[in-house]
């Protein structure tokens, strides 16, 4: 079994039942391919960096799921059928995943309902089950800002190259 | 010569400070292609990927770095080109 992410955007003037219905469709799509939803991560409306489809906005979901690679060819397949999904990505988060392990996870998951929280996003493909929650922007935003006095001073060090570029 | 004695004079006289790679530092720091704000930090204004002799950044997370960035900006989360005026 293996262990995937899947990111897609559907289109965001969709009502809320819409996106539900869609998000239902893929996720049902998963488990009826024996695929264990580890979870559902709707993220919202967001703006996107560039149009897509003549579109500035989309509706961002993320689905963590472990699985054979069927399952991806079936999603990326009814993926690209559908006109009301703008993009998607699937990224394989490790190769060798133990079913019992995702089963507790999600019981962990189901439990810790109640303050959300993101369960493991990290690309690491030597640990199959990552325990480190990593809380989703608010302490990451802080950690960039820091490091932000180092590098103003550097750009003026390698002069022939940089102009070169220009 | 003047072109001997210049080439033995020490061409490079401003004060280069080596750069630590920053995720090597801090290893609670992680590369995520969901977290774009982080990402954005290593981007130029025009949206490119900054080059490591800028950011500082060690071999194998200026890789990883760039395959987050990408996977970011397949995902709309990130712009390929910034284009202004």
């Amino acid at each position: 079994m293996k262990r995937y992410e899947v990111v897609f955007i559907s289109l965001a003037d969709l009502s809320a039942d819409e996106t539900d219905g869609v998000i239902e469709k893929y996720t049902s799509i998963i488990t009826e391919l024996d695929g264990k939803i580890v979870k559902v991560d709707k993220w919202g409306k967001r703006r996107l960096a560039y149009y897509i489809r003549k579109r500035r906005e989309g509706f961002y979901t993320l689905v963590d799921f472990g699985g054979e690679n069927k399952i991806i060819q079936e999603l990326e397949r009814n993926f690209k059928i559908d006109d009301k999904i703008l993009r998607y990505q699937s990224v394989k988060l490790s190769d060798h995943v133990d079913p019992d392990e995702l089963d507790r996870e999600i019981e962990e998951a189901k439990q810790k309902e109640a303050p959300p929280e993101v369960p493991p996003a990290e690309e690491k493909p030597e640990e199959p089950a990552v325990e480190a929650a990593a809380e989703p922007e608010e302490p990451a935003a802080e950690e960039v800002e820091k490091p932000q006095e180092d590098t103003d001073e550097p750009p003026s060090e390698p002069s022939e190259k940089e102009t070169g570029e220009q | 010569m003047a072109y001997t004695r210049n080439s033995s004079r020490p061409r490079r006289r401003f004060f280069h400070r080596r750069k630590v790679c920053r995720f090597c530092a801090d290893s609670s720091l992680k590369i995520d292609y969901k977290n774009a704000d982080s990402l954005r930090f290593f981007l130029t204004e025009r949206g490119k990927i900054t080059p490591r002799r800028i950011n500082g950044c060690c071999a194998k997370h200026q890789r990883e770095l760039t395959v987050a960035i990408k996977r970011a900006r397949t995902l709309a989360l990130l712009p390929y080109a910034v284009t202004e005026g």
